[in-house]
């Protein structure tokens, strides 16, 4: 498949990720609506929250282009398998660092 | 016989533990230090005393030590109630998840692998949940409910995708309707990551004092 008939099927499988996409916006305007109240931890949350909105549309593209670009034309089906696992852990690696300044906001600054 | 150390008011009533005078509290003028019986030692499990919450003359503010011994006390039982409660439900919630995560693993394989970095950690701030549960019960139990219906959903999730997959093929379903009922599963899985950040953030937001408060 052309990138250029690529460019819809990660449009469509974006759109598919718009309620979560549309929550992270409206979280990220809370936070920043609470930032002179607690300053640190509305700086953790929106960092964890805006990587979160990054995260997906970016993995997307990434899922969409990474065979052509990486096996060529000429794969099988076992290839595909192992790069979807590769893939599949860089996902979720990366994600667990996007989810971490957000948690890390929920328990800072609290009394002990 | 009491009396107060201040006015040296007497009164009769041995109940009485603040001089309804000037609110000091009071004494026994009869007894010698020699005479006292050896200070009783509590069992770590005796409910406080809430006699002292009680002063005689309610108008009388009480010392601030005392105050503060009356609000710890007050809140004391009702917080470890739900603070047990909390935990209990996030003892739960780890344990589910934990469960359907490893039959992922053993049902399904690399599909399940790959998310390990995120279970670990969601695992792991569920713990941390689990441990803050006394000091902050409300904060604990939204972040356990996030992470663990996440770790339950996404197991769930895949369950039924998998499932689904031979289920349509015996079916014989055309791949536009194969196409249709994915992407409704899929619409429905990023909902539930949506309550997710919802709870999250209303985590980070709850019962949070101002930076001048906390200082």
């Amino acid at each position: 498949m052309e990138s250029g008939a690529k460019i819809p099927l990660w449009l469509s499988e974006l759109a598919q990720q718009l309620p979560s996409l549309i929550t992270l916006v409206v979280c990220m305007v809370l936070v920043i609506a609470r930032w002179k109240r607690h300053p640190t931890v509305s700086l953790l949350a929106v960092i964890g929250l805006f990587l979160l909105f990054l995260h997906s549309p970016i993995f997307t593209l990434i899922y969409a282009q990474a065979p052509s670009l990486i096996l060529g034309n000429n794969y099988t089906s076992e290839d595909i398998r192992k790069l979807f696992l590769v893939l599949g852990l860089i996902f979720n690696s990366t994600r667990a660092i996007a989810f971490a300044p957000l948690l890390a906001a929920i328990f800072i600054g609290r009394p002990r | 016989m009491k009396q107060c150390p201040k006015c040296k008011h007497e009164y009769d009533d041995d109940s009485l533990r603040f001089c309804l005078e000037d609110g000091t509290p009071l004494a026994r003028p009869d007894v010698s230090p020699k005479s006292e019986e050896a200070t009783a030692v509590l069992p770590a499990n005796e409910p406080p005393l809430t006699t002292i919450a009680q002063p005689a003359r309610p108008d009388v503010p009480l010392p601030a030590t005392v105050r503060a011994h009356k609000t710890m006390n007050e809140n004391l039982p009702a917080t470890s109630r739900s603070a047990g409660t909390v935990r209990i439900v996030i003892a739960v919630l780890f344990v589910i998840s934990l469960v359907l995560t490893m039959i992922g693993w053993v049902g399904w394989g690399y599909i399940t692998f790959r998310r390990i970095p995120l279970v670990l950690l969601f695992l792991g701030v569920m713990v941390l949940a689990f441990l803050r549960a006394p000091r902050h019960p409300r904060v604990s139990l939204l972040t356990a409910l996030a992470l663990g219906f996440d770790l339950i959903e996404s197991a769930i999730f895949i369950f039924i995708n998998r499932s689904l997959q031979p289920l349509l093929s015996t079916m014989k379903t055309s791949d536009a309707q194969m196409q249709t009922v994915f992407t409704t599963l899929t619409v429905l899985d990023d909902f539930a990551l949506a309550a997710v950040f919802i709870l999250l953030t209303v985590a980070v937001l709850t019962r949070r004092k101002a930076i001048s408060q906390t200082a």
